[in-house]
Protein backbone atom coordinates (compact mmCIF):
# COMPACT_ATOMS: atom_id res chain seq x y z
CA UNK A 1 0.00 0.00 0.00
CA UNK A 2 2.85 2.33 0.97
CA UNK A 3 4.65 1.37 -2.21
CA UNK A 4 1.54 2.21 -4.21
CA UNK A 5 1.15 5.54 -2.41
CA UNK A 6 4.76 6.53 -3.14
CA UNK A 7 4.74 5.55 -6.76
CA UNK A 8 1.28 7.00 -7.54
CA UNK A 9 1.56 10.44 -9.15
CA UNK A 10 -2.13 11.34 -9.06
CA UNK A 11 -2.75 14.61 -7.25
CA UNK A 12 0.91 15.47 -6.72
CA UNK A 13 0.49 18.83 -8.48
CA UNK A 14 -2.36 19.62 -6.11
CA UNK A 15 -0.18 18.65 -3.16
CA UNK A 16 2.71 20.80 -4.35
CA UNK A 17 0.35 23.67 -5.02
CA UNK A 18 -0.99 23.40 -1.48
CA UNK A 19 2.54 23.68 -0.12
CA UNK A 20 3.61 26.51 -2.40
CA UNK A 21 0.45 28.66 -2.46
CA UNK A 22 0.82 29.99 1.11
CA UNK A 23 4.37 31.11 0.28
CA UNK A 24 3.19 32.82 -2.91
CA UNK A 25 0.27 34.50 -1.13
CA UNK A 26 2.55 35.85 1.60
CA UNK A 27 4.93 37.21 -1.01
CA UNK A 28 2.11 38.85 -2.96
CA UNK A 29 0.28 40.34 0.00
CA UNK A 30 3.32 41.54 1.95
CA UNK A 31 3.87 44.56 -0.35
CA UNK A 32 0.14 45.25 -0.21
CA UNK A 33 0.22 45.27 3.62
CA UNK A 34 3.20 47.59 3.47
CA UNK A 35 1.32 49.95 1.14
CA UNK A 36 -1.66 50.04 3.49
CA UNK A 37 0.63 51.01 6.40
CA UNK A 38 2.27 53.70 4.27
CA UNK A 39 -1.14 55.08 3.30
CA UNK A 40 -2.19 55.28 6.95
CA UNK A 41 1.09 56.99 7.83
CA UNK A 42 0.51 59.48 5.03
CA UNK A 43 -3.06 60.22 6.25
CA UNK A 44 -1.72 60.73 9.77
CA UNK A 45 0.94 63.15 8.52
CA UNK A 46 -1.70 65.13 6.55
CA UNK A 47 -3.83 65.49 9.67
CA UNK A 48 -0.77 66.46 11.70
CA UNK A 49 0.22 69.14 9.17
CA UNK A 50 -3.23 70.70 9.28
CA UNK A 51 -3.22 70.59 13.09
CA UNK A 52 0.22 72.22 13.28
CA UNK A 53 -0.89 75.13 11.09
CA UNK A 54 -3.90 75.72 13.30
CA UNK A 55 -1.80 75.35 16.47
CA UNK A 56 0.67 77.95 15.15
CA UNK A 57 -2.14 80.51 14.90
CA UNK A 58 -3.79 79.55 18.20
CA UNK A 59 -0.47 79.34 20.07
CA UNK A 60 -0.56 75.68 21.08
CA UNK A 61 -2.65 72.55 21.19
CA UNK A 62 -5.98 74.07 22.19
CA UNK A 63 -9.22 72.11 22.64
CA UNK A 64 -10.16 73.18 19.10
CA UNK A 65 -6.93 71.80 17.65
CA UNK A 66 -7.41 68.53 19.55
CA UNK A 67 -11.03 68.19 18.38
CA UNK A 68 -9.96 68.96 14.81
CA UNK A 69 -7.39 66.15 14.88
CA UNK A 70 -9.90 63.65 16.25
CA UNK A 71 -12.60 64.68 13.73
CA UNK A 72 -10.20 64.48 10.80
CA UNK A 73 -8.94 61.06 11.85
CA UNK A 74 -12.48 59.74 12.38
CA UNK A 75 -13.48 60.94 8.90
CA UNK A 76 -10.52 59.06 7.49
CA UNK A 77 -11.21 55.71 9.09
CA UNK A 78 -9.44 55.85 12.45
CA UNK A 79 -11.10 55.15 15.77
CA UNK A 80 -10.82 58.45 17.73
CA UNK A 81 -11.08 56.59 21.07
CA UNK A 82 -7.75 54.94 20.35
CA UNK A 83 -5.97 58.11 19.28
CA UNK A 84 -3.51 59.77 21.65
CA UNK A 85 -2.33 63.35 21.22
CA UNK A 86 0.71 64.88 22.88
CA UNK A 87 0.93 67.31 24.59
CA UNK A 88 -2.15 66.35 26.57
CA UNK A 89 -2.65 69.87 27.95
CA UNK A 90 -2.65 73.33 26.41
CA UNK A 91 0.42 75.43 27.12
CA UNK A 92 0.44 78.83 25.49
CA UNK A 93 3.37 79.35 23.14
CA UNK A 94 3.97 82.86 21.86
CA UNK A 95 5.45 84.04 18.57
CA UNK A 96 8.86 82.48 17.96
CA UNK A 97 8.39 79.54 20.32
CA UNK A 98 8.28 75.99 18.99
CA UNK A 99 5.06 73.95 19.20
CA UNK A 100 5.46 70.16 19.06
CA UNK A 101 2.61 67.77 18.32
CA UNK A 102 2.75 63.97 18.34
CA UNK A 103 -0.19 61.80 17.29
CA UNK A 104 -0.44 58.08 18.03
CA UNK A 105 -3.14 56.25 16.08
CA UNK A 106 -3.95 52.54 15.79
CA UNK A 107 -1.98 50.96 12.98
CA UNK A 108 -3.67 47.60 12.99
CA UNK A 109 -7.15 48.38 11.73
CA UNK A 110 -9.51 47.71 8.85
CA UNK A 111 -7.86 46.66 5.62
CA UNK A 112 -4.47 46.10 7.20
CA UNK A 113 -5.85 43.51 9.57
CA UNK A 114 -7.50 41.55 6.73
CA UNK A 115 -4.52 41.77 4.40
CA UNK A 116 -2.12 41.02 7.22
CA UNK A 117 -4.12 37.95 8.18
CA UNK A 118 -4.00 36.61 4.60
CA UNK A 119 -0.30 37.38 4.35
CA UNK A 120 0.40 35.96 7.79
CA UNK A 121 1.91 39.23 8.98
CA UNK A 122 -0.77 40.64 11.29
CA UNK A 123 0.85 43.13 13.66
CA UNK A 124 -0.20 43.16 17.35
CA UNK A 125 -3.53 44.78 18.25
CA UNK A 126 -1.94 47.58 20.29
CA UNK A 127 0.51 48.54 17.54
CA UNK A 128 0.32 52.29 16.92
CA UNK A 129 1.47 54.57 14.13
CA UNK A 130 3.23 57.75 15.20
CA UNK A 131 3.39 61.13 13.49
CA UNK A 132 5.34 64.00 15.02
CA UNK A 133 6.07 67.53 13.86
CA UNK A 134 7.01 70.99 15.05
CA UNK A 135 6.09 74.50 14.00
CA UNK A 136 6.89 78.01 15.16
CA UNK A 137 4.08 79.80 16.96
CA UNK A 138 2.62 82.90 15.29
CA UNK A 139 0.53 84.01 18.27
CA UNK A 140 1.17 87.57 19.41
CA UNK A 141 1.25 88.35 23.14
CA UNK B 1 19.53 9.11 -24.29
CA UNK B 2 16.26 9.49 -26.21
CA UNK B 3 14.44 7.44 -23.58
CA UNK B 4 15.91 9.56 -20.79
CA UNK B 5 14.74 12.80 -22.43
CA UNK B 6 11.32 11.30 -23.06
CA UNK B 7 10.92 10.24 -19.45
CA UNK B 8 12.15 13.66 -18.26
CA UNK B 9 9.49 15.44 -20.32
CA UNK B 10 6.75 13.02 -19.29
CA UNK B 11 7.63 13.16 -15.59
CA UNK B 12 5.52 15.86 -13.91
CA UNK B 13 7.12 15.68 -10.49
CA UNK B 14 8.60 18.94 -9.24
CA UNK B 15 6.74 21.16 -11.73
CA UNK B 16 5.45 23.48 -9.03
CA UNK B 17 8.93 23.76 -7.53
CA UNK B 18 10.28 24.94 -10.89
CA UNK B 19 7.38 27.38 -11.26
CA UNK B 20 8.10 28.73 -7.77
CA UNK B 21 11.81 29.08 -8.46
CA UNK B 22 11.01 31.07 -11.62
CA UNK B 23 8.42 33.23 -9.88
CA UNK B 24 10.28 34.14 -6.67
CA UNK B 25 12.91 36.44 -8.29
CA UNK B 26 10.17 38.41 -10.07
CA UNK B 27 8.12 38.81 -6.93
CA UNK B 28 11.19 39.91 -4.94
CA UNK B 29 12.06 42.35 -7.71
CA UNK B 30 8.56 43.85 -7.57
CA UNK B 31 8.70 43.96 -3.78
CA UNK B 32 12.08 45.71 -3.82
CA UNK B 33 11.00 48.28 -6.38
CA UNK B 34 7.80 48.99 -4.42
CA UNK B 35 9.68 49.46 -1.14
CA UNK B 36 12.34 51.65 -2.73
CA UNK B 37 9.78 53.82 -4.50
CA UNK B 38 7.75 54.25 -1.33
CA UNK B 39 10.84 55.21 0.68
CA UNK B 40 11.90 57.78 -1.95
CA UNK B 41 8.42 59.30 -1.96
CA UNK B 42 8.37 59.39 1.84
CA UNK B 43 11.76 61.17 1.90
CA UNK B 44 10.57 63.75 -0.65
CA UNK B 45 7.27 64.38 1.14
CA UNK B 46 8.94 64.69 4.55
CA UNK B 47 11.49 67.14 3.17
CA UNK B 48 8.78 69.24 1.53
CA UNK B 49 6.67 69.34 4.72
CA UNK B 50 9.70 70.28 6.83
CA UNK B 51 10.69 72.95 4.33
CA UNK B 52 7.18 74.45 4.34
CA UNK B 53 7.31 74.77 8.13
CA UNK B 54 10.86 76.16 8.02
CA UNK B 55 10.11 78.98 5.53
CA UNK B 56 6.99 79.82 7.51
CA UNK B 57 9.19 80.21 10.61
CA UNK B 58 11.65 82.30 8.60
CA UNK B 59 9.04 84.93 7.67
CA UNK B 60 8.24 85.42 11.35
CA UNK B 61 11.60 87.18 11.69
CA UNK B 62 10.16 90.66 11.24
CA UNK B 63 12.10 93.73 12.26
CA UNK B 64 9.82 94.98 15.07
CA UNK B 65 11.11 98.57 15.03
CA UNK B 66 10.53 98.94 11.29
CA UNK B 67 7.17 97.23 11.65
CA UNK B 68 6.15 99.87 14.22
CA UNK B 69 6.88 102.47 11.53
CA UNK B 70 4.61 100.62 9.11
CA UNK B 71 7.34 98.87 7.11
CA UNK B 72 7.38 95.10 6.73
CA UNK B 73 11.08 94.25 6.72
CA UNK B 74 12.58 90.83 7.38
CA UNK B 75 15.80 90.36 9.33
CA UNK B 76 17.78 87.94 7.05
CA UNK B 77 20.07 86.55 9.79
CA UNK B 78 17.17 85.94 12.17
CA UNK B 79 15.09 84.45 9.34
CA UNK B 80 17.90 82.02 8.53
CA UNK B 81 18.26 81.06 12.17
CA UNK B 82 14.51 80.33 12.46
CA UNK B 83 14.64 78.39 9.20
CA UNK B 84 17.56 76.23 10.36
CA UNK B 85 15.98 75.53 13.74
CA UNK B 86 12.63 74.37 12.37
CA UNK B 87 14.18 72.39 9.50
CA UNK B 88 16.46 70.55 11.93
CA UNK B 89 13.61 69.67 14.29
CA UNK B 90 11.27 68.41 11.57
CA UNK B 91 13.86 66.46 9.59
CA UNK B 92 15.41 65.17 12.83
CA UNK B 93 18.88 66.49 12.05
CA UNK B 94 21.90 66.95 14.30
CA UNK B 95 23.23 70.50 14.92
CA UNK B 96 25.63 70.02 11.98
CA UNK B 97 22.70 69.05 9.71
CA UNK B 98 23.67 65.37 9.54
CA UNK B 99 20.60 63.12 9.90
CA UNK B 100 19.91 61.27 13.13
CA UNK B 101 18.73 57.66 13.22
CA UNK B 102 15.05 58.71 13.10
CA UNK B 103 15.46 61.05 10.13
CA UNK B 104 13.53 60.24 6.94
CA UNK B 105 16.60 61.25 4.91
CA UNK B 106 19.93 59.44 4.80
CA UNK B 107 22.33 62.30 4.04
CA UNK B 108 22.60 65.91 5.15
CA UNK B 109 20.32 68.17 3.08
CA UNK B 110 22.04 70.78 0.95
CA UNK B 111 20.44 74.23 1.15
CA UNK B 112 21.00 75.47 -2.40
CA UNK B 113 19.33 78.84 -1.96
CA UNK B 114 17.86 80.85 0.86
CA UNK B 115 16.42 83.97 -0.70
CA UNK B 116 14.95 86.76 1.41
CA UNK B 117 12.83 89.04 -0.74
CA UNK B 118 12.49 92.54 0.71
CA UNK B 119 11.46 94.40 -2.42
CA UNK B 120 11.31 97.29 -3.24
CA UNK B 121 8.77 96.97 -5.93
CA UNK B 122 6.27 94.17 -5.98
CA UNK B 123 5.51 91.86 -7.72
CA UNK B 124 9.09 90.65 -7.67
CA UNK B 125 10.20 87.70 -9.79
CA UNK B 126 12.60 85.08 -8.49
CA UNK B 127 14.36 82.92 -11.06
CA UNK B 128 17.02 80.35 -10.24
CA UNK B 129 19.49 78.40 -12.33
CA UNK B 130 17.55 75.25 -11.38
CA UNK B 131 14.61 76.51 -13.39
CA UNK B 132 12.55 77.50 -10.38
CA UNK B 133 10.56 80.68 -10.83
CA UNK B 134 8.36 82.34 -8.25
CA UNK B 135 6.61 85.69 -8.01
CA UNK B 136 6.64 87.50 -4.68
CA UNK B 137 3.73 89.85 -4.10
CA UNK B 138 4.88 90.73 -0.57
CA UNK B 139 8.13 90.40 1.44
CA UNK B 140 8.97 86.75 1.92
CA UNK B 141 11.45 83.89 1.89
CA UNK B 142 12.14 81.15 -0.65
CA UNK B 143 14.39 78.19 0.03
CA UNK B 144 15.64 75.42 -2.25
CA UNK B 145 16.92 72.20 -0.75
CA UNK B 146 18.59 69.20 -2.34
CA UNK B 147 18.33 65.78 -0.74
CA UNK B 148 20.11 62.69 -1.99
CA UNK B 149 18.09 59.51 -1.67
CA UNK B 150 19.84 56.16 -1.90
CA UNK B 151 17.75 53.27 -3.16
CA UNK B 152 18.47 50.27 -0.96
CA UNK B 153 17.42 47.62 -3.48
CA UNK B 154 19.04 48.91 -6.65
CA UNK B 155 21.77 50.96 -4.91
CA UNK B 156 20.95 53.89 -7.20
CA UNK B 157 21.20 57.49 -5.95
CA UNK B 158 18.57 60.07 -6.76
CA UNK B 159 18.75 63.80 -6.23
CA UNK B 160 15.50 65.25 -4.92
CA UNK B 161 15.03 69.01 -5.27
CA UNK B 162 12.39 70.68 -3.13
CA UNK B 163 11.50 74.34 -2.83
CA UNK B 164 9.09 76.31 -0.71
CA UNK B 165 8.17 79.97 -0.27
CA UNK B 166 6.27 82.02 2.30
CA UNK B 167 5.26 85.67 2.30
CA UNK B 168 4.10 88.23 4.86
CA UNK B 169 0.92 89.97 3.77
CA UNK B 170 1.24 93.72 4.07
Amino acid sequence: MLKNFCSCQKGHILLQAMIIMPILIVMLFLPLSFSVVQHKRSVLNDVLDKALQRAAVEGGVTAGVRLGILDDLQNRGFDPDQVEIEPAFYTEKLRGEIIDITIYAPGNAGALKGVGAIGGATPPDDWKLRAAGSIMSEKLP
Amino acid sequence: MKNLLKSFIKDNRGVMLIVLLLTIPFIWLLLGITLDGTNARYAATSTKTALNRAVKAAVLALDEDRLAQGNTVLDPAWARSNFNDVLKINLKLNPDFTPTGQSPILEAPEILDFYVCQGPGFPHNYNSVLGISYTFYDPGVLAVVKVIHKYTFTGREQEIYVYSAAEVKN
